[in-house]
This record gives C-alpha cells, structure tokens and sequence, in this order.
C-alpha cells in the first residue's frame, strides 16, 4: 500500500513534467512564455469529461434497453470505471486536441504578431488574450455539456419510467471514482501518470537525438537563420514544437480530474507550479524541466506538508513555494539546474 | 551565374544597399571588401533572402530568386557560410554534418559525407565532440565541410578568417582557393582582411556605404592609388 502523500506526488510530478517539458519546448522555440499553457491543458481534462459522459449515456441506454429497474441501473452507472481503451481515448484525444490548439496559437496568434515586429512583452500579453479566449470556450462548452447531459438524461427518464441522473457535474467536477481499482487498492493513474512521463520522456529523447527530424528541431531551435540557410524549413519545425508541446499539455490535462477538481479556470492554479518547474529548470532545457517539475513537486507536497504539520502553516499558502521557487531561482540560479557547474559542484562536496 | 541588379535593400526601415548592380562570374573567386558598416554582410544575407529587400533583382542561373525564402534558395544550390554562429553549437560534429544534408536520401548523404570528409579528414578526429568544443579554425572547416554535403555550386563566405590566427587564416583561404580549383565552386567571399583576400580574388568590388565603388580586377583596385589608400590601407607599391 502506497502512502496517499507518496502516490500525491508521484501523479503530481508526472502531470508537471509533462506540462513543464511542453512550456520549455514552447520557450525555447519563440521565447515567448506561454500563458495559455496551462489552460490548454484544462481542454484535455475536458475531454476526458466528454469521454466519462458519452460512456455514461451508452452505459444507460444499454441497461434501459435490457429493461433494468432503477435499483440495478444505478448500481451499474456507480460500477462504471475508465478501462484502457477509455485512457488510451481521452490521452490520445486530449493530446490531439492540445496540438490542434497548438499549432492554431503558433500560425494564428504568434506567427503572424512576430512579422509584424511585435516584441516578447506583446507576444507576451497575447498568450494571455489566448487563455482569456480559451477560459471562456470552456466556461461555454462546460454549460453546453451540462445542457447536452441534462437532456439526455430527460430522453433517458422517459424510456425508463423512473427519474435518471447520471450524477455528472461540468463545473468542479472530480473523476476519482471512475479511476478506482480495487485490485490494486488505490486509483490506477498512481501507475498510468508516472508511466506515461516516463514513456513520453524516451519518447521525445529518442525523437530528439535520433531521428533526423529531431536533430532538425534542435538545430531550427538553437539557429533558425543556420538551420534555414541548410535547407530546413524552420516554420514547419516551430509549428511541429507547439503541436508537440501543447499536445503533451493536453494529455497531461487528460489525467488531472483523475486526482484533482477541475472547472475551467483550474489551469490558473497550475500556471504557476508550471512556471516555476520549467525556470526552476532553466527555461532552456528539456532535462532541466524534468528535474524542475520533479522538485517543484516535492516541495509542494511532501515539503508543504511536513511545514504544514510541523509549522501549522495553512493550506492555503502553498502557492506561496512555486513563487518563493521562481524568485529564488532567478536571484541565486538564473540559468536554473540546467545551468549549474555539476562537476564543480560534486567536487567540492566531496572535498 | 550570380546577378544583382539595382537591389536596395536592408533592415525594416534602414536602407544599406542602394542600388547595388554586380556580376559575380562562374568558378571565380569574387571578393567583396569595404569599410565596417558598407553593407558587405548585407549583401550576402540579402542574395540569401535573410533581410528586407524594397526594389531590384537577384538572378541565379537565369532564375529569379529576388524575393525567394533562404531554404529555397539553399535549394537551389547556393551556400551562406555567416560570419559567426555558423554551425551548431549544441549538436556534436557528425549531427551539424547530417543536417547540411537534411534534404537528402539516405544514401546520398553518406555520400556526400564521405566526399566532405576527405575535403576536410582532420574533423573525421572529432566527429562525437560537440561542435562548441572545437577551435575556430576547425569551426570554419566544419561549416565549409557543411556547406559542401550540400553541392553547392555558389559559395558565399561572410569574413571567414575573423578573429582567426594568421596561419589558421591563411589554411582557409587556401581550402576556398581548393574549392574553386578542384570543385569548381563559384565563390563570393566577403574579407576584413582586404590585402590576403584580394590575394586570390579573381574579381574584386568595394562597397563604400552600401554603394558599389568600384567593381573589376583585383589588380586594378589594388593599382589605384586613390582607393588603395582611403579603403584598403595599401598603396600601390605595396602590390
């Protein structure tokens, strides 16, 4: 048995290094921090949510159609449980969708600003404009959903003969149950999330280091002008970034209302802890972002709550460590982990 | 082979070239000199499509690459080696060589590799060290090592001896009289060092802010006394 604060931060880890890894990709291509980062990543846990009801309404009309009573209908919709087909359709979806979002933000937004010599701060300001414009399509889908539900589950009362709920919420809503294994005694996304980090991690090394196209991008990200004069393309190379960056943000979203309460604006609450992972990191290091979102973890959770126990510090200050992160990082590390003098380092401790 | 014709041309709204008109001939070496700030670099990066070009024309071959992007016109068989940051510095020497062939088979590639290898046999040494590791002078072997995989059939070099030990520069001055002589690459070489470059210029032009001052034989730029001595800090018995 897995103590809950170990498996908290193994979820959380992985979910931060996936976020923070595509954060980084997305600075190191455009240097521009992408505020609509993480609320990108909340599109992902919507899709999830799509995957829960559109199952859900399946699930029932199945049982209303071998004329379940409402007794063994409620018992079988509380039985429902995410399998692997439904993970691999909400992290496949959401991680396309992110992508889409991605490549739309790049060529729609950026891409067309830089030409016209907008500089970092505006380029800045205008990932905002994206999240507004994100939050709010959310909000509209959330509202949306939740009618699509409500009228479903109308159709659904009047095949039945009895009052059907589904018990689904498009607004803080947390999906835990429905990842609950009683074989394993603890929720399967304990074992999925750091899996998949890892997965995508040697993934996206072995893309880098290996492939030609993964040689091209780090080349395009390093000198663009070079990389161009050698025939690349770089705007396809950039473009391919974003999509994987936001691509992996949307999968890591997939996986959030699996541990955490979600609503649209929950990305606001990751921005930070996201932030503070990739700077932590060095902004400029994929390995960096790693290390980052692996410590910004661990201070958030095991750290916060021992001080909390120990200090009787209030929950509610947690957000107080990936900023203390961020400012320390950058008055003492300002090129982050990556930047450090390892070697150096190691000697003097030894001496 | 290379024709720019009335080109005007520069950052946003600063103009540095104006009206510019030059022939660069086939396999010949065609050294651009000028004081710091003429537009030498300018013209280089404009024939490569990498600044902001307001009017006139650059003929490649008969083709039009004018308003072009500079992967086209790498495309086309036409090589920018830039001053500074000229190969990667992150990636190791073999992966800044595999990407001069990004476009090409697989088979090609380790072809060419092969071929620019025994251009340049000492890099063979240091194909698994990063590309930040390695010297100037062996930083500019491996950017012309690059270029080459790519068959160019213009090379132009933007101040490749800069900042260079004489003898380092002198080696590659002779590895771009190489090209010329046994690869029958076209060259545009853009020098600093006007006396070594003109040396073995077959053509010779001098930009003096952003305008074409004089264009014909090293000899006779050399030979003028005038132009000698306010761009070149030589006279004429210094030939």
């Amino acid at each position: 048995m897995i103590p809950p604060i170990v498996e908290d931060t193994i979820v959380y880890s992985s979910v931060l290094i996936l976020l923070s890894l595509g954060l980084t990709l997305t600075y190191m291509t455009t240097k521009v921090p992408n505020f609509a980062h993480a609320t990108i990543s909340i599109v992902g846990s919507y899709v999830t949510l799509t995957v829960l009801v559109l199952s859900l309404i399946s699930l029932a009309r199945e049982a209303l159609i071998s004329q379940a009573d409402s007794q063994s209908f409620y018992r079988l919709i509380k039985s429902f449980s995410f399998a692997p087909l439904h993970y691999a359709l909400f992290m496949a979806l959401g991680f396309l969708l992110g992508s889409l979002i991605g490549v739309a933000q790049y060529k729609l937004v950026l891409k067309p600003l830089s030409q016209r010599g907008a500089n970092v701060v505006q380029l800045m300001i205008a990932t905002i404009a994206v999240d507004m414009f994100l939050l709010s399509m959310l909000n509209i889908y959330a509202d949306k959903l939740l009618e699509y539900v409500v009228s479903k589950a109308n159709e659904l009362s009047s095949i039945a003969g009895f009052k059907v709920n589904l018990g689904v919420q498009t607004r803080d809503f947390i999906l835990y149950s429905y990842d609950y294994s009683k074989t394993l005694g603890t929720q399967r996304l304990v074992m999925i999330a750091p899996v998949m980090a890892a997965d995508l991690l040697v993934a996206l090394s072995f893309v880098l280091y290996r492939t030609k196209l993964g040689v091209a991008l780090r080349a395009s990200i390093e000198n663009p002008s070079l990389a161009s004069t050698l025939g690349v393309n770089v705007d396809k190379m950039y473009t391919l970034a974003w999509a994987l960056s936001l691509g992996l943000a949307g999968l890591a979203g997939s996986l959030i209302p699996l541990k955490y309460l979600v609503n649209p604006s929950t990305g606001q609450l990751f921005v930070l802890s996201i932030f503070a992972a990739s700077i932590l990191g060095g902004l400029n290091s994929l390995a960096g972002a790693v290390i980052g979102g692996v410590l910004i973890a661990c201070f958030e959770i095991p750290v916060f709550n021992y001080l909390s126990s120990h200090l009787g510090i209030s929950s509610a200050y947690r957000t107080v460590i990936p900023l203390l992160a961020m400012a320390l990082t950058l008055l003492f590390i300002p090129r982050g982990v990556a930047g450090l003098n390892w070697k150096k380092l190691f000697s003097r401790v030894r001496r | 082979m290379l024709k720019v014709e009335n080109l005007n041309a520069g950052y946003g709204k600063l103009q540095v070239l104006h009206e510019v008109s030059l022939f660069f001939p086939e396999r010949k070496i065609s050294v651009v000199i000028g004081p710091n700030g003429s537009g030498k670099s300018t013209l280089l990066k404009t024939i490569f499509g990498l600044t902001k070009i307001y009017s006139g024309k650059i003929i490649f071959e008969n083709n039009d690459i004018t308003f072009l992007p500079p992967h086209k016109i790498a495309s086309m068989g036409i090589a920018y080696l830039p001053q500074t940051n000229n190969v990667f510095e992150n990636l190791t020497v073999e992966e800044n060589l595999r990407m001069a062939g990004y476009n090409l088979s697989k088979e090609e590639l380790e072809a060419r590799l092969a071929s620019s290898l025994e251009f340049f046999p000492q890099l063979k040494l240091y194909m698994k060290r990063k590309a930040r590791q390695l010297s100037g002078g062996e930083r500019q072997m491996l950017a012309i090592a690059m270029s080459l995989i790519r068959k160019p059939r213009l090379m132009m070099f933007d101040e490749p001896t800069a900042a260079l030990a004489p003898k380092i520069a002198h080696q590659v001055l002779r590895s771009i009289v190489k090209l010329r002589d046994e690869l029958g690459i076209t060259i545009i070489l853009v020098e600093q060092n006007a006396r070594a470059a003109l040396e073995i210029a077959d053509k010779a032009s001098l930009l003096v802010s952003g305008r074409v001052i004089f264009d014909g034989l090293p000899k006779d730029l050399l030979e003028n006394p005038e132009l000698g001595r306010m761009y070149l800090g030589v006279t004429s018995s210094q030939v």
